[in-house]
């Protein structure tokens, strides 16, 4: 696990994933958004993909993070195990505090 | 604005699984989009291959296979930087088509 000095969520923080539809080009997929999950590590901080994909330095690097939610908190008609869980790595921009 | 990639969770049929061999074309294609990619001429990143095939109209996108997407979305993106014309690409590639047709 990389440093990150200014990484605003730690491992355990329970974490809102922005319900926003900002233009661009987004990568949070359309299911997550709004869901509600825990951070599992700080992955490092690395230049924003976002700005990268339209030819742009994309600094500051943000910091990213793993980010663990309940597979039934995503799919409500869910079968498996309510023990199963997807991660996903999220930059720090689009959590909120939950 | 949802993008043509961002399907998770919706109906959808079943998955195919049968793999294939690359088809020759497929393999240059490869070759040559990761030779103008960051470590070499720092043409094309990553990032922007990926937001070029995803700029793709929903409708055009799911009528094309995998490398075909990769073709539109090199295209457009070698277009948008300066570096080529459809035109250009089209022109050679009729050229190609006229002179396997002569030598078949």
């Amino acid at each position: 696990m990389s440093e990150v000095a200014d990484a605003k969520f730690a491992p355990g923080d329970k974490v809102r994933i922005a319900t926003a539809n900002p233009p661009g080009h987004r990568r949070v997929p359309t299911y997550a958004r709004g869901r509600v999950g825990t951070i599992e590590r700080i992955c490092g901080a690395f230049p924003n993909p976002e700005e990268l994909a339209y030819g742009f330095d994309g600094l500051p690097k943000r910091p990213l993070y793993r980010v663990r939610i309940r597979q039934t908190d995503i799919w409500p008609d869910y079968k498996g195990s309510d023990k199963d869980v997807l991660e996903l790595e999220i930059y720090e921009h689009w959590l909120e505090k939950a | 604005m949802r993008r043509p990639n961002d399907v998770g969770g919706l109906p959808a049929g079943p998955i195919g699984q049968r793999g294939h061999e690359p088809e020759p074309w497929e393999r240059l294609l490869t070759a040559l989009v990761s030779t103008v990619g960051p470590a070499k001429a720092k043409i094309n990143c990553v990032d922007e291959f990926r937001r070029a095939r995803e700029d793709l109209e929903a409708d055009f996108y799911n009528s094309l296979t995998y490398f075909e997407l990769w073709t539109e979305g090199f295209i457009n993106l070698m277009e948008e930087k300066g570096v080529l014309t459809r035109a250009e690409v089209e022109f050679r590639a009729a050229a190609i088509k006229d002179r396997s047709k002569r030598t078949a």
